[in-house]
């Protein structure tokens, strides 16, 4: 749910019809091709390569920090639900290490 | 100094397909549906609530094993109840397999009535670099740190 320019969300009457009009996440074509990216460009090289931080990661470095202050914690578990691929916090990785 | 131990929750067979990618990213991937049974310090949600088909019941689930919840990049509206949409895409991998999928705008009021009974806010941001156009409507994504309270509801 990245920026958007125009409109590409349309309101449905319930979750039901909505699903019922979506081919979904889960297709063996999409999936397919995410597959082929991460291999062609596996997401962690990239980053581990150069250190850019985009603004949402700056969001998440700020909280995880303050939970870790107010805990004195070192180890942190992170349920990432949802998570893609799970890159969002190879950078935060490199500064808070 | 932090160390991580960061798994990643998700739908069954985007978990299988990249579960192969495990030992050169360090990151694990687990099936969302099935049991959660290990406790967390934090449950992130970035830009995936909004997509689930019963967000609340899940947000209860996980808040019941973690600590923390982070929530960030939320479609919020100011409508009296929430509305579901059907996303397309006009470019990228997602325009090019043909995708769509039911997506969530979250009334505001009512989202934050779900987190009180699950805990405190500490704090709440705006993410001035996602906005997205809903009939007409510029809407900046939001986020929220939320402290579990010891009892959530449906726990257990």
């Amino acid at each position: 749910m990245a920026t958007t320019y125009s409109e590409t969300f349309f309101r449905c009457e319930n979750y039901q019809e909505a699903q019922k009009q979506s081919l979904g996440y889960e297709e063996d074509s999409l999936v397919d091709k995410l597959v082929e990216n991460i291999k062609r460009e596996p997401p962690w090289k990239v980053i581990n390569n150069e250190l850019y931080i985009e603004h949402r990661q700056l969001e998440l470095l700020s909280a995880v920090m303050r939970v870790s202050f107010e805990n004195k914690y070192i180890n942190i578990k992170i349920a990432d639900i949802g998570g893609g691929m799970g890159t969002c916090h190879l950078p935060l990785e490199k500064i808070l290490i | 100094m932090i160390n991580w131990d960061w798994t990643v929750f998700e739908s069954d067979k985007v978990a299988l397909a990249y579960s192969q990618f495990e030992k050169e990213s360090g990151i694990k991937w687990q099936k969302s549906s099935g049991d959660f049974v290990d406790s967390h310090d934090i449950g992130l949600f970035s830009c995936s609530l909004q997509y689930l088909q019963s967000p609340f019941k899940v947000l209860r689930k996980f808040a019941s094993k973690c600590k923390y919840l982070i929530i960030m990049r939320l479609p919020l509206i100011d409508e009296s109840n929430h509305v579901i949409t059907k996303q397309i895409f006009t470019e990228g991998i997602y325009h090019e397999a043909s995708s769509s999928w039911p997506a969530w705008f979250f009334s505001k009021n009512r989202f934050y009535s779900e987190i009180e009974k699950i805990g405190k806010v500490i704090y709440k941001w705006k993410t001035p670099t996602e906005i997205i156009h809903f009939e007409g409507k510029s809407i900046m994504m939001e986020g929220v740190l939320v402290r579990v309270n010891n009892v959530v509801p449906g726990r257990g």
